[in-house]
């Protein structure tokens, strides 16, 4: 029960005459319990966003509310805020560390979690360790991964794997908000969809608000309540996935549409 | 899944990272400082070599230079068989071993006193000042250079990073005797606000240590600021930076800890030369510690104070660089292994 809120968002690059604004006065609201769609071809500034929104840039003007606190800017307690928006990164062979376990990652964002509930509530009773590693079996089978396999390290897994891996890495974590960047678009298509789906029916069972970072029209338009379509680090149109992919207004938006490329139509001519 | 393989795993990283033996004098602990101690071993047994050899090259009667032109013949003669300058090189060399496991040094030919009083009196206001520079100059070029690297990391402020490059390598090129004279016309001749040279109150103190340690801490802070810049690039930084981690907290705990060894590898051999420019600084200020007795003693062919001193000097620079490397192996047990 969240809602992510960008505010006049700008984040810079680089200083001086050197310096490149990637965002540039962004105002996006994410409603609790949606699957909202960020289009837009590289260096739109798409992922800089949801980077900000976790912390590994730093925005250079504006707010980034979880639920109304400034996550971007928490000072003391409010922190932790942070730790309930997660993200899955777009390249599933770096975003694991090959020398951990799958289990060991996975247990890692456990412990956060657990020392998380025990600072929100005096009286919450930590899980034992016991509960720990059993609640990493849950969470692998919760992506439909083998739960014996915790012990095994990511070199043995497949691209699809390890995506379906970060995601319970990042579910771990109990989020409200997950940021998903463009977490097929290094998957072949057979393996997208069991991705996609499994995004679906976990974001429908938790309730979770996402934020769906991706290039693929298609893709999104399956995915997604509403589509936000970025250029240059500007929103140029934003609406209900139907409104947009039916009725585009912006000029750039038509185009985006028509490249996507048909099966039976030829690309050229 | 067995859960105690899980458990396993979870800790695996850390095994990874080296380990030196449990025991601080078993192991890879016991092979560094034996290997350590062989090496200090040969770098004593060179230095006295050296010094016994060096002062005997410089050409020139070093009895005739202590008793004067007006001595006679025979009493030149006389004295240099008292003092064992007639027996062959090889016979004084083995003398000056025996001397030395005995704790004697033999007696100046000028001041006429044994070497080792001479030290003893001269020795405790060349640590002071050497003492204080180095503490001063760390206090000062670490949080210089941590400023700096703060400032300018990823590119921020062009022209603060190119006036603070461009002071900070003037000043370290300066040699230290020019900062003395400099500081003397300054403070001592133009504003009367510190005493000249000599060793008086506590404001004497303040002249010698600043010419001693500014040359440091330009140079350091230089080593500091570069290396602070490498690891404040480091992932585990930006991780830092995401949990909101107060700044104070990331340049204190995370970044300190991490440009501390080779900053410190680079303070050892600063430290050398900060021990070496005791010698100039000394001399300029009149400062009546080592400096001025080796300069007095080579002048005169006063060749057992001459010895004496350049041993103590090198003993000095030898027990610095010794303290550095083992505490870098305190620090980051990997320097040790490094070294094979």
């Amino acid at each position: 029960m969240s809602t992510l809120e960008f505010r006049d968002l700008w984040v810079r690059f680089g200083s001086g005459h050197t310096a490149f604004d990637a965002v540039r006065g962004v105002n996006l609201t994410v409603a609790s319990g949606k699957v909202v769609g960020l289009v837009g071809e590289s260096g739109s500034g798409k992922s800089t966003i949801a980077r900000t929104a976790v912390g590994l840039s730093e925005p250079h003007h504006g707010q980034i509310l979880l639920d109304g606190v400034d996550v971007a800017h928490a000072k003391g307690s409010a922190v932790h805020a942070r730790q309930r928006i997660q993200m899955v990164f777009q390249d599933p062979y770096s975003c694991l560390d090959p020398r951990m376990s799958i289990g060991a990652s996975i247990r890692e964002a456990i412990d956060v979690t657990e020392k998380r509930k025990r600072r929100e509530s005096a009286n919450y009773q930590p899980l034992s360790r016991a509960a720990r590693d059993a609640r990493v079996g849950e969470l692998l089978a919760l992506v439909e991964l083998d739960p014996a396999r915790a012990s095994a390290f990511p070199g043995g897994f497949s691209g699809g794997q390890r995506q379906r891996v970060a995601l319970a890495r990042a579910l771990a974590a109990e989020p409200d908000v997950l940021l998903a960047d463009e977490i097929t678009s290094a998957l072949d298509v057979s393996v997208q969809g069991t991705v996609l789906n499994l995004l679906l029916d976990l974001q429908k069972q938790l309730n979770l608000t996402v934020l769906f970072i991706s290039h693929n029209l298609a893709v999104v338009s399956r995915v997604c309540d509403e589509i936000v379509v970025m250029n240059r680090g500007e929103i140029i149109e934003h609406g209900p996935t139907s409104q947009v992919i039916d009725n585009p207004q912006d000029p750039y938006t038509q185009e985006l549409i028509e490249a996507v490329p048909q099966i039976g139509v030829p690309l050229f001519g | 899944m067995s859960e105690t393989k899980l458990r396993e795993e979870a800790t695996s990283p850390k095994s990874l990272a080296p380990k030196l033996g449990k025991s601080p004098w078993g192991g890879q602990w016991g092979a560094f400082l034996a290997r350590r101690l062989g090496r200090l071993g040969i770098s004593i047994v060179v230095l006295v070599t050296v010094s016994f050899l060096m002062i005997r090259l410089i050409p020139g009667d070093p009895v005739r230079n202590a008793l004067g032109i007006m001595a006679s013949q025979d009493v030149v003669e006389a004295r240099r068989e008292a003092l064992g300058l007639n027996l062959p090189l090889w016979e004084q060399y083995l003398r000056f071993w025996q001397g030395l496991f005995t704790g004697n040094l033999g007696d100046s030919f000028t001041l006429q006193m044994p070497v080792t009083t001479v030290i003893g009196q001269r020795l405790p206001a060349t640590l002071e000042i050497a003492f204080m520079a180095l503490v001063f100059m760390l206090a000062c070029a670490i949080p210089i250079g941590m400023i700096a690297a703060a400032l300018t990391r990823g590119g921020r402020r062009r022209g603060l990073e190119l006036g603070y490059t461009g002071v900070s390598g003037f000043i370290a090129v300066i040699p230290e005797f020019l900062i003395g004279v400099g500081l003397i016309y300054v403070f001592a001749v133009q504003f009367h606000l510190l005493p000249v040279a000599g060793r008086s109150g506590p404001d004497s103190y303040i002249l010698p240590v600043l010419a001693l340690s500014i040359g440091g801490i330009a140079g350091v802070s230089r080593i500091v600021r570069a290396e602070a810049l490498t690891v404040l690039g480091q992932d585990y930084i930006r991780t830092a930076r995401a949990k909101r981690m107060s700044s104070w907290r990331i340049y204190m705990r995370h970044a300190l800890p991490n440009l501390l060894t080779s900053s410190l590898t680079i303070g050892g051999l600063v430290l050398g030369g900060l021990i070496a420019g005791t010698v100039l600084v000394e001399f300029i200020f009149s400062w009546p510690g080592l400096g001025m007795t080796i300069v007095a003693s080579i002048k005169d062919k006063d060749f057992p104070l001459a010895q004496g001193v350049i041993i103590v000097y090198g003993l000095m620079v030898l027990l610095v660089t010794l303290i550095v490397d083992i505490l870098l192996v305190l620090l980051d047990p990997r320097s040790a292994l490094k070294e094979n």
